[in-house]
């Protein structure tokens, strides 16, 4: 649709009114010109309004179809739905009320399931090339796979670097740190040696020894998270 | 749409002719009509429920613009008068009419 054009009708859309009367106006002025026309080819008084209601076809079709010319056909049925809708959604408002619930909790629904799948599935951990990061689980034919490996077993996975370039262990769980006056319970992880060099993320405070070291005290290191900056300083 | 004796004209020949009715001046709708329906000495009647549309369809595509004067007898009667524009797409349209009809008069004197 030319600019042009789009203006004609927007000022047809904002002057209705005049639009509808110069539209009546134009098809009476022909109609007149018609109806002197018979007069003047001889036809009966009497039944020149009947011929020039039959040569001049329905006038208040044409006037119709000229305003609909006008119109911008798609939107203003668009409106005109809209707002039917909109009656007859207020004309029954348990209906509405209904249907309205049924949509929000629907869909809150949905962004909370889906806030869920996101934040712990699709997005991955905020640790650099955290896309290369992967859980390893064992499958022996149960229901369940298992994702406990004993220890032998993952020191082995542990010491070889040929599929992974790092390999690390870890198992949620609350610790007991000792507070400046009573033991203070904190959620934190068990991880083993490699986690720091994997995560390629170094701790808040202090330094992590050589991992190598560690694994022969065969003692788990312990990490808090974020949030604990305090107790960290005061006592790791 | 436009009839002659026998069947109906090729769809956009209104159009064309009622820019052609419009390159000597400005005309009202019915003077429109009248003066093709003359020219052509009978033979094309323009109706009534095919003119207006198409007088406003060429309006909106802004090859007319219509402006409300008053008529040979004082009445008050919207007048259409070509744009330039309207004018370019008088003198194409006519080119492209003359080579159809030598066109089909060519094929249809053929033996």
């Amino acid at each position: 649709m030319a600019l042009n054009e789009f203006f004609l009708r927007v000022k047809s859309l904002l002057h209705r009114k005049i639009m509808d009367r110069e539209i009546a106006e134009e098809l009476e002025f022909h109609r007149t010109l018609l109806r002197e026309r018979l007069a003047r080819q001889g036809v009966a008084p009497a039944e020149l309004d009947l011929a020039t209601t039959r040569t001049f076809g329905n006038q208040s079709r044409w006037q119709e179809r000229l305003t609909e010319l006008w119109q911008f056909g798609t939107l203003e049925n668009f409106l005109r739905d809209l707002s039917f809708s909109l009656r007859l959604l207020r004309k029954s408002p348990g209906f509405t009320a209904v249907a309205l619930l049924t949509l929000a909790l629907g869909v809150g629904a949905n962004t909370a399931v889906f806030s869920l799948i996101n934040g712990l599935l699709l997005r991955p951990l905020p640790v650099p090339h955290g896309e290369q990061l992967v859980v390893l689980r064992m499958e022996e034919g149960g229901p369940q796979p298992n994702y406990a490996f004993c220890t032998p077993f993952f020191r082995g996975l542990e010491s070889r670097h040929d599929i992974f370039a790092d390999v690390f262990a870890y198992d949620s769980d609350i610790l007991q740190v000792r507070g400046r006056t009573t033991n203070e319970e904190v959620s934190g992880m068990t991880v083993s040696g490699q986690f720091f060099r994997a995560l390629q993320t170094p701790p808040l405070l202090g330094t992590i020894s050589d991992p190598g070291r560690r694994s022969k005290r065969r003692q788990p290191v312990r990490a808090c998270g974020g949030g604990h900056r305090a107790v960290l300083g005061d006592l790791v | 749409m436009i009839r002659e004796e026998s069947g109906e004209l090729i769809q956009g020949t209104l159009e064309m002719l009622i820019l052609k009715a419009l390159a000597r001046g400005p005309l009202h709708g019915y003077a429109v009509a009248e003066w093709v329906e003359q020219t052509s000495q009978q033979v094309l009647k323009v109706e009534e429920g095919a003119l207006y549309p198409a007088l406003h369809r060429l309006q909106l595509r802004g090859l007319l613009k219509a402006e409300w004067g008053a008529s040979e007898n004082n009445r008050r009667a919207k007048f259409y008068q070509l744009t330039a524009e309207g004018r370019k797409r008088l003198s194409s349209e006519s080119q492209r009419w003359a080579r159809l009809s030598a066109a089909v008069a060519f094929v249809m004197q053929a033996s």
